[in-house]
Parts: C-alpha cells; structure tokens; sequence
C-alpha cells in the first residue's frame, strides 16, 4: 500500500513538473486553464521570492 | 548562470521557438544554428573571457565541417575523435597535465596563466566523439550540413547537457511535434519548475554548504558535519536535475524531446541504480563510448571490475581537473565493482529472490551512505576532504 501511494505520488509530482503528458491521477485536472494558471502563477511567485541570491550552475564547467 | 538570465528567455528560446515553429522544413536546422550560435558568442561573451571565448565558435565550426568527411570504417572519424579529445584535453586539462609532468620541479613553467574553458566543452566534446564513432560503426546516418550543425549547435543542449544522440534528434528535427498547446504547456511547466527547485531549493541548501571549507569545518561538530555534506548532496541533485529540467522545457518549446538526467537517484537501492538514475545521459555515454570499447562486461570478473573502475575515473577526471575528481570517481568505481562482485556471487549461489523491505531499506540507507561519503572529494580539494574526514570520523 505504501508502495502504491508512492508511485502515485511520483507520478502526481512529475506531471505538475511538466515531465510526463497525461495524469494518472484521477483527481487531477489534467486540461483545465485555471489550474494551470494558478499552478504557474505559484511557481512564479516561488522563482520571483527566491531570485536575486542565484548561484552559479553547478555543472557549468565548474 | 545563464539559464537564470531574462535575456535567454526574451532574446533566444522564445523567438527561437516560435521561429522554428513558422519555418519551412529545410529552414529549420538552420534556425537551430543560427540562434546556437548566438546563444554561443553572447554568453561567452558576458559569462566567461570575454570575445576570445566567443571564438571558440570556430571549434563547432570545424567540426561541422570535418564531420562530413566522416563515413562508416573511415580512419577520419578516429582523427575526428582524437581532435575532439585533444581540443578537450589543452583547454581543460593544460594545467592539471603539465603541473603533475613538472611536480619535481617544484613549479610549472609551462602553467597556462589565462586559461580559459569555452562554453559547454565538456559536453559538445562528448556528442562529437558520439557522432564520430557512430558513424565509425555506420549505427549514425551522416545528416545533412544543417543538421548536423543543429545538433551540435542546439542551445538548450549545449552548456550542460543532457547529451544528446543524433540518431534520436535528427527524426524530431525533421518532424518536430506540431502540438504546441501540448508542447508549450509542458515545456513552460518543466522551466518554471525547474527555476524553482534552483532558486528555491538548491540555492537554500547553498546556504548550508557554503560551509565547507577549512575554517569552517574545524569549528563543526560531527552532526554538522553531517548535515552540511548531506544538504552538498541534495543541492547537487536539486541544482542539476533543475538545469536539466529547463533544458529539456526549453527544448520542448521548439517540440524536441531531449533525453531525461535524473528519475529519482536518492530513493535507489544499490549504487548500479543510483548511476542509471543519476546523470543518465552521462551514464550512457560512459557506457557506450568507454566501458563497452574496454570490453564491457564480456570479460572474467575481475577484468570486468578493472573496466568498471577505469570508466569512472574517466567519468571523475571529466568532471574536473583536479585531483578529488578522480578520487571521487575511484570511490564510485570501487563501489560499483562491489556491487558487482556482489550480485555475482548471489546469482551463482542461486539467490536470486528480491529482498523484503526491511532488506530493500538497509540496501538504500548502505547505497545513500555511500554515496554522501563520496561527496567530500566532489566539493573540496584533496587536503579539505581529509580534514573534513577526520572531523567526521
């Protein structure tokens, strides 16, 4: 059961990070503009909160 | 840093995008070219040493062009590659060579003051060899001029990977996906998600690992310690899996599917897992371009184990040129060859049943302990991952 719950949780995570096309989870809209706008809009809110203290890129040739 | 400018996003991938989008069919690589070489020279330009970075073009112009000479079991591809190695070799590892050459002398009189990495070596150096030895093997069809130097010159690509495949890239370049809602909604999301695991998680952890240096480290307790190289490791996954995110988002806006980095490494059980989820494209690459050529795993145990070993002191010496790199890479090989040592002797004694979860999380607590032991010689130099040891130990 804890298994199951993490595969849906991996799964519902990648699909709100743009990995996979479709949601396999039911509940969760996977066409719906206001979702995605509130879900963008959060996202913007988290890069505009946290920006002005970026590092550089780990891997850019160091 | 440039995935965090505004200019990328205003100037290069989004008129990028869409012009990709609008143009004809043979146009399209060219697009891919022209804006590569943009993204090329003003980012060597402002990010690294100024117009003589920029010049560096002229490396992925060369291969461009000596790339067409390339045909299956011609000795060309092996001078391509040996050029590709060796134009990798005096830009990143000058330095390192000839200091261990002239370590007798107690100085470097051939130290190279102003030395300089042109943008993405590592990695467009990687997809040359791929494509020089593909040909070699007549697995990668030649493509045309245009292609080619899209593939090369494929920005969202080019820094830091992932490392592509012509053979996957070149079919979408010329049948890119026509669903823009689809593609423009998923793409936008992966940017937007992986600007916020850079500059809201993996520069946090900054904060924490900020910390690991010397004088810091001699005032730590144990605990510290601890939290400090486990957050390095977090902000590694967290920094990279979100570049990665942005290149492969970016990507996608033009309806290029480029390869995935990173599928969860952190929550694997054995270190063989953990490296086909971490860095996968490199992973890959090792496989296919250095541990195969070695012998692969067609070998006696042992010689197996040998080969594993070398693959990843290429992989440490590749991620930089110092020393702690190829330690680091060493310690990763030595875990690798246990594993591997391991597994063989179960499946010869006939145990071949997967273990119970209490198993499975001893697995994955040994395989993360591991793993976070090895980040001291990735973050500092020889001499700090000593000291760092010793106060942890």
């Amino acid at each position: 059961m804890l298994r199951k719950f993490a595969v849906k949780l991996k799964n519902a995570l990648e699909y709100l990070g743009g990995v996979h096309d479709e949601s396999n989870i039911p509940r969760l809209p996977s066409t719906s503009s206001y979702f995605w706008g509130f879900w963008w809009g959060l996202l913007i809110l988290f890069i505009v909160a946290f920006s002005g203290q970026t590092l550089k890129f780990l891997y850019i040739d160091f | 840093m440039i995935f965090t400018r505004i200019e990328y996003y205003l100037f290069l991938l989004l008129p990028c995008a869409m012009l990709f989008r609008v143009a004809r069919p043979s146009l399209r690589p060219w697009v891919c070219a022209l804006f590569g070489s943009a993204f090329f020279v003003y980012f060597s330009v402002v990010e690294l040493a100024g117009w003589i970075a920029a010049a560096c073009l002229l490396i992925l112009l060369w291969e461009g062009f000596f790339s067409r000479l390339y045909h299956p079991r011609s000795r060309l591809c092996l001078v391509g590659i040996a050029i590709a190695v060796a134009i990798l070799g005096v830009f990143k590892y000058w330095n390192f060579s000839t200091g261990l050459l002239t370590m007798p002398l107690g100085r470097n009189p051939f130290r190279w003051e102003t030395a300089f990495l042109p943008l993405g070596i590592s990695f467009f150096t990687f997809e040359f060899i791929h494509y020089a030895a593909d040909r070699y093997k007549g697995t990668a069809e030649q493509g045309t001029r245009g292609e080619y130097f899209a593939f090369i010159l494929f920005f969202p690509t080019m820094v830091a990977g992932p490392i592509k495949r012509f053979q996957d890239f070149v079919p979408q370049l010329r049948n890119p996906s026509t669903d823009w809602t689809l593609d423009w909604n998923r793409g936008i999301t992966r940017i937007l998600t992986g600007l916020v695991k850079k500059l809201a998680v993996a520069d946090v952890l900054g904060s924490f690992t900020v910390h690991l240096n010397r004088s810091d480290i001699a005032q730590a307790d144990r605990l510290t310690l601890l939290l400090w190289i486990i957050a390095y490791g977090w902000k590694a996954y967290f920094d990279f899996s979100a570049y990665s995110d942005i290149a492969i988002g970016s990507a996608r806006l033009l309806g290029i599917r480029i390869p995935e980095n990173f599928d969860w490494p952190f929550f694997r059980s054995n270190i063989s897992e953990f490296w086909r989820h971490w860095h996968i494209s490199l992973y890959k690459w090792l496989v296919d371009y250095v541990f195969i050529p070695l012998g692969g795993s067609r070998r006696s145990l042992a010689l197996v184990c040998g080969n594993i070993l070398l693959t990843m002191v290429v992989s440490g010496l590749w991620h930089g040129a110092a020393a702690h790199f190829v330690v680091f890479g060493a310690w990763h090989g030595v875990m690798l060859s246990i594993h591997r040592v391991w597994v063989t002797y179960r499946r010869r004694r006939g145990y071949l049943a997967q273990p119970q979860w209490k198993g499975q999380l001893g697995n994955w607590a040994l395989t993360a302990a591991g793993v976070t032991i090895g980040w001291p010689m990735f973050a500092m130099n020889i001499d700090t991952a000593l000291f760092f040891y010793s106060r942890l130990f």
